[in-house]
């Protein structure tokens, strides 16, 4: 006997627009229930695109005040100079009881072989005495308050000094201690200096400097930038070792982008590998570890609060649409009797919680915008709303509403007819 | 309708039988022979318990049946899947409830049209489907009315137009007039009456001779077994 289907009894059918039809016309039977059932979905997805939001337009504000110039500064501090400056108790010492330098004399070869370094060198402020800076021996002191640095060509190079008019320090005046000095521009105004073709000398504790090269931006140290720099051979000939009171000897150090932190680890040793301790490495900090102490607690906690949100949610739904399945039990008896199928009935109340869930995605996503831009206002922060997040967001809705339907759908296509038209 | 056409069987029961198995086992329906032809209108009565609702889901397709042969429209139901019973229920059978069975917050129209929503019906014809069929039962004016809003009668003629809004082949009606006063059973069974005349084939289960005394042909249902009005003498 032929068990093929009669071409006189077509399947039941019931189509897509009448699934979803039925299904919102079922939930939408007690908005009141349905709103309550969103909740937790709203929470839960409005949660999740809040933390993200936040944490995303947090950390924006970080690296917009985390420049690439403070990410690829390192400097190194002789520290054995300032430890003996404790020691003594006071900065009122002599020229010859200040501690020597740390850095040896060829640091800046030493630092350069380095991966990762572009420019590096030794530089600190010139102890002056009373007499200070000024464009005369004798005259009206013109540069009080101006303050000179002695630079290695590689701290200079390091600083990005901008050499403006004449020529700048180069190696072989530091090596031969050339009483040479190079003027910031807001100097040479100060000192009255314009035209560097006479050979204009200033006065440094009653020392002539010959100018020889004017200058204008620091990008790096950028005090620098209203001061005056000589040869750090000369300076220590003239005027002693740096004084730890003012300024250690420190080294600045230009790195690639991202080599900052290793070249700080191995600075220390690469300079003084008999003694590194002598030396202090101060890197920029990690721009992902300071990215991460800001977001990084708060926001496992409130994914995780999230995610709780979102079982809660589904949790809700399920429970709803299986009592909605309980409640309408007759309803279910009557469809199989108007030809529905069981596949009919699943399905029915699949898409009746598939749309509760993505309803509450949705309104729960718009909340979690609403909420990031609000705190980003009040903090006069730029708002930071990834689309990669914000639009799958209402889909995370959706999915607790289908998983959350499973087993009431199952439950509803389960229901022997007979009984469910005797209730 | 033609006389040929109404002499054409439209159910046919041979030997149908459904026992539950137990423990103890319960022959509910004995095997039974039964033909019903197109156009007849068939009242079947018994007490309580003895094997009408049993009967008519096995006539409606809800149940299977444990012995013998049920021809539905030439269709032997022992071989159909369940997607052909399914069909069947949707096209050629119109279901009436003793409760009814509306959706309380939908309107007249709305529930009639929901008889239309599994079987293929086009959805632009439906709406006019389902006014045809509550003016045919005497409801042209409560087309947009909510069941809570309506008597008994009026209920189960609401009813009645969505078991026959899609032209079946058999009526089958579960004590229909089981909620209803006598003025709202009154009504409803003016209602199958006028139907009958039109041709439709129907079978009522009922416990009221009154109602059973409407019919055409009354079957009388004892302890399973099925015996023909006139067998006994009436
Ligand atoms: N699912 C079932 N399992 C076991 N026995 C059943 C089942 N359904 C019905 N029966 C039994 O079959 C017999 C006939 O029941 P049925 O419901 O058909 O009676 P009925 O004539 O419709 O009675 P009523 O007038 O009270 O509705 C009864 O003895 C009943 O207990
Ligand atoms: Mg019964």
């Amino acid at each position: 006997m032929s068990r093929r289907q009669s071409p006189r009894l077509p399947s039941t059918r019931l189509g897509i627009r009448d699934a979803f039809r039925e299904a919102l016309v079922g939930g939408l039977q007690r908005p009141g229930r349905a709103i309550l059932t969103m909740l937790g979905t709203i929470l839960g997805v409005g949660a999740f695109v809040a933390v993200l939001g936040l944490t995303s337009t947090a950390s924006g504000q970080v690296s917009k005040q985390f420049t690439v110039l403070q990410a690829t500064t390192v400097s190194v501090v002789d520290r054995a100079a300032a430890d003996s400056l404790n020691q003594a108790g006071s900065a009122d010492n002599g020229t010859l009881s200040r501690p020597p330098i740390s850095f040896p004399p060829d640091a800046d070869e030493r630092i350069q072989r380095l991966n990762g370094v572009e420019a590096a060198g030794v530089w600190w402020t010139v102890p002056l005495g009373d007499a200070g800076i000024r464009s005369s021996r004798t005259g009206y002191p013109d540069g009080e308050g101006l303050k000179v640095y002695a630079a290695t060509p590689g701290a200079i190079a390091a600083m990005e000094v901008t050499v403006t008019a004449g020529v700048g320090l180069d190696t072989f005046m530091e090596k031969s201690g050339q009483r040479a000095v190079i003027l910031s521009n807001a100097a040479a105004t100060r000192l009255g200096v314009r035209n560097l073709q006479m050979q204009p000398a200033v006065f440094l504790n009653d020392l002539p400097y010959t100018v020889i090269g004017l200058y204008s931006d620091v990008r790096r140290n950028s005090e620098v930038s209203l001061g005056a720099l000589i040869p750090t051979a000369s300076a220590v000939r003239d005027f002693g070792n740096p004084d730890p009171g003012q300024m250690p000897a420190t080294m600045v150090i230009s790195t690639r982008v991202g080599a900052a932190q290793l070249v700080a680890s191995q600075a220390p040793l690469a300079l003084r590998p008999d003694h590194p301790d002598t030396l202090v490495a101060v890197a920029p900090p990690d721009p992902h570890s300071l990215r991460d102490s800001v977001s990084g607690d708060l926001t496992g906690l409130f994914v995780a609060l999230a995610a709780v949100s979102l079982t809660i949610g589904a949790v809700g739904i399920a429970n709803t649409t299986l009592v909605s399945v309980l409640e309408r039990v007759g309803e279910i008896g009557l469809r199989r009797s108007l030809g529905a199928r069981p596949r009919h009935i699943a399905a029915q109340f699949l898409i009746e919680s598939l749309v509760t869930g993505t309803i509450g995605g949705l309104v729960g996503t718009s909340l979690g915008v609403i909420v990031v831009i609000a705190v980003a206002a009040s903090r006069h922060w730029t708002a930071i709303i990834d689309p990669a997040i914000t639009l799958p967001a209402p889909v995370l809705g959706s999915l607790v509403g289908l998983l959350a339907g499973l087993y009431p759908a199952l439950r509803a296509a389960n229901i022997n007819p007979i009984a469910a038209l005797r209730s | 309708m033609m006389y040929g056409e109404q002499r054409r069987a439209v159910l046919q029961l041979v030997g149908l039988g459904r026992t539950f198995p137990g423990p103890p086992p319960i022959e509910a329906l004995h095997p039974s022979d039964l033909t019903v032809h197109g156009g007849e209108y068939l009242a079947i009565t018994g007490p309580s318990g003895s094997g009408k609702s049993t009967l008519l889901h096995l006539l409606g397709l809800l149940d299977r049946p444990t012995a013998g042969q049920y021809l539905l429209d030439g269709n032997d139901t022992a071989h159909l899947r369940e997607r052909e019973r399914s069909s069947l229920r949707a096209n050629n059978i119109g279901f009436v409830f003793q409760s009814f069975h509306l959706m309380p917050h939908r309107s007249a129209a709305e529930n009639v049209e929901l008889a239309m929503l599994y079987n293929r019906s086009p959805r632009g014809s439906r709406r006019a489907a389902a006014e045809d069929a509550l003016r045919q039962v005497g409801l042209a004016h409560r087309i947009d009315a909510r069941p809570n809003t309506m008597s008994g009668g009026e209920r189960q003629r609401v009813a009645v137009a969505r078991a026959l809004v899609n032209r079946p082949s058999l009526l089958l009606c579960d004590e229909p007039t089981g909620n209803l006063d006598s003025a709202n059973s009154h009504s409803v069974m003016e209602q199958l009456g006028k139907l009958h005349a039109e041709g439709y084939t129907i079978i009522v289960i009922t416990h009221d001779p009154g109602v059973a005394a409407l019919a055409q042909r009354v079957v009388e249902i004892r302890d399973g077994y099925l015996i023909e009005a006139g067998a006994l003498g009436f």
